[in-house]
């Protein structure tokens, strides 16, 4: 059983403007241990889905189940949820608030839990300051801490380092690893930093007004919009006509490019510039990175 | 049920009035500053009219009663709504009822334990409180169900409306009790609009506290009719309050307000 299935939702928004379509026909699933990405320009659909989950929203048509059931009471407690600019009572204490969800969530130690994610995160000084005291990044840390308090068997996760210092952001993207190495936890992302998608994530979609355009490995839908990479390189001097014509190479002085389409093809133009003399005093290869894709679907669509 | 999930949501209502004192304040000043104001009147109106000032005394006493309850319910809501707590625990698995019956559990909590210094304090004044014993018991029991009955239908309109209807939490009691013949027989009321008076929650409860005013008898068909319309707004508002949060969920309201 898959901890996400979501078949053909659709999803309007009335409007004094008229109708707004928030979701058409999206289907997918996330299976058992995944990073699961979802990835859209704003207003693309990401945080309906993640409403619907959360049982704040019904789907006009179709289906969304978690864990097999319909998002409920039942199953909401076996899954936690982290949005950027989560914001908790502004009175209450860090410690109150964190002990306050650790008995909603019935966790059986509740203090040495929360000490242990306090660690985690950092946040052991916080512990006695009100919500309100907090800087942005702090607040961040305390709604990690109450995502991660009941071990959840699914994570929802709508921009969970925006915000967050470099440092921090780090230790999350760890913290989320390990959890899904170690926990099996299965995780849904939302995030505009690729680079965390493209380091956590093993499948994505791309959503673009309520539709889904793209899904599938990291890996594969990238080579699926790149199937050629470049590679730049600074010789000793500059290329030979046979050279530049046979490889394809685009010269400026001793400056070349090439666009490759694989790894063999890389083998073989360096072996030909050894061959015909050439030293390479620098090079670099440019592969296409998720951000790339990012902009060519946006394009596209 | 989970019976854990409403203690929790009361455990937590307390922490919050620990760490805001002002609404400890709020909650208490004016509701017994006012009933000694009253109080005053009462003694000092004796000379001119006898029960004349002791009526508004028990009418306020009931009225402060009332509001208190419904009031501290809705505003215990809406400080989860304001401060985006709401959400958390909505998506936490506490489920609607769990969360609207630990609002009501606090709620009466609190107002059980400022009625109960009004009380007293409506005592010394010379209100016949102590002198109808069980039945001043009771009729506190009904005056409180119907303030929970409106505060669920409250919180139901402002999870349907929207935020900016947060008004109704402090407003809506006002309107009812200005219908509900506070201190005086609803028929005094123009003919337009008497008919009104016969479905608020708390016509009976005013009439039973004139009742109490004048030394007369509280016949159980008086608190059995209290009681039936009271419990007919109770019947109505949870019905209410679940359409209300499955509506906001199809609208995307719920998603709205809560984020």
């Amino acid at each position: 059983m898959h901890p996400i299935v979501v078949r053909n939702v659709s999803k309007t928004y009335p409007s004094k403007r008229g109708p707004i379509k928030a979701l058409d026909r999206a289907t997918f699933h996330v299976k058992e241990g995944e990073v699961f990405g979802l990835l859209g320009p704003n207003g693309a659909g990401k945080t309906t889905l993640i409403n619907m989950m959360l049982n704040l929203l019904t789907p006009d048509k179709g289906d969304v189940r978690i864990f097999g059931q319909r998002p409920g009471p039942a199953v909401l407690s076996k899954l936690n949820t982290i949005a950027g600019g989560s914001q908790f009572h502004w009175a209450m204490p860090i410690s109150e608030i964190l002990a306050f969800f650790a008995k909603v969530y019935q966790i059986e130690h509740p203090n040495e839990r929360i000490q242990e994610l306090a660690s985690l995160l950092q946040i052991e000084h916080l512990m006695d300051r009100k919500f309100r005291w907090l800087s942005t990044g702090e607040k961040l840390r305390i709604s990690f801490a109450k995502a991660l308090l009941n071990k959840p068997r699914l994570l929802l996760m709508d921009e969970p380092t925006l915000g967050m210092d470099p440092d921090i952001a780090r230790n999350v993207r760890k913290e989320i690893q390990r959890m899904n190495k170690e926990d099996g936890t299965t995780i849904l992302l939302t995030s505009h930093y690729m680079h965390e998608v493209e380091q956590l994530c093993d499948r994505i979609a791309f959503l673009y007004e309520g539709r889904i355009v793209d899904i599938g490995k990291v890996k594969e839908v990238k080579l699926k919009h790149f199937a050629t990479y470049d590679v730049i390189m600074t010789l000793n001097k500059a290329p030979s006509a046979v050279l530049v014509e046979k490889h394809g190479l685009r010269v400026k002085e001793n400056k070349v490019r090439a666009t490759l389409k694989s790894e063999d093809a890389l083998s073989i133009l360096l072996a030909e510039v050894h061959k015909a003399g050439y030293r390479v005093k620098d090079i670099a290869l440019k592969k296409p990175t998720l951000e790339d894709y990012f902009i060519k679907i946006m394009r596209k669509q | 049920m989970n019976l854990r999930h409403i203690l929790t949501i009361v455990w937590s209502d307390m922490l919050i009035l620990r760490h805001v004192k002002w609404r400890l304040i709020e909650m208490s000043l004016f509701p017994i500053t006012t009933l000694i104001l009253w109080g005053l009147f009462a003694v000092y109106s004796r000379q001119y009219a006898a029960e004349a000032g002791m009526l508004v005394l028990v009418g306020n006493l009931l009225w402060s009663f009332a509001h208190l309850a419904q009031q501290e319910a809705n505003m215990l809501m809406m400080e989860d709504l304001w401060t985006f707590n709401l959400r958390h625990i909505l998506v936490a698995g506490v489920s609607e009822v769990e969360y609207m019956l630990g609002k009501l559990c606090s709620s009466t909590a609190i107002a059980v334990s400022v009625g109960a210094v009004m009380g007293v304090i409506a005592h010394a004044f010379g209100a016949p409180l102590a002198e109808y014993g069980m039945t001043t018991l009771l009729l506190a029991v009904i005056t409180l169900l119907g303030s929970l009955a409106m505060a669920v239908m409250i919180a139901g309109t402002v999870i349907v409306a929207g935020r900016e209807y947060a008004f109704l939490s402090w407003s809506t009691l006002h309107f009812l009790v200005f219908f509900s013949a506070p201190f005086f027989s609803p028929s005094l009321l123009p003919a337009g609009i008497r008919w009104i008076t016969v479905f608020m929650p708390f016509t009976r409860v005013f009439e039973i506290g004139r009742a109490m005013v004048a030394h007369a008898p509280v016949t159980g068909t008086m608190l059995g009719s209290a009681f039936l319309v009271v419990l007919v707004y109770v019947v109505l508002a949870w019905p209410y309050y679940l359409w209300a949060y499955r509506h906001a969920r199809k609208t995307g309201m719920l998603a709205r307000i809560t984020t």
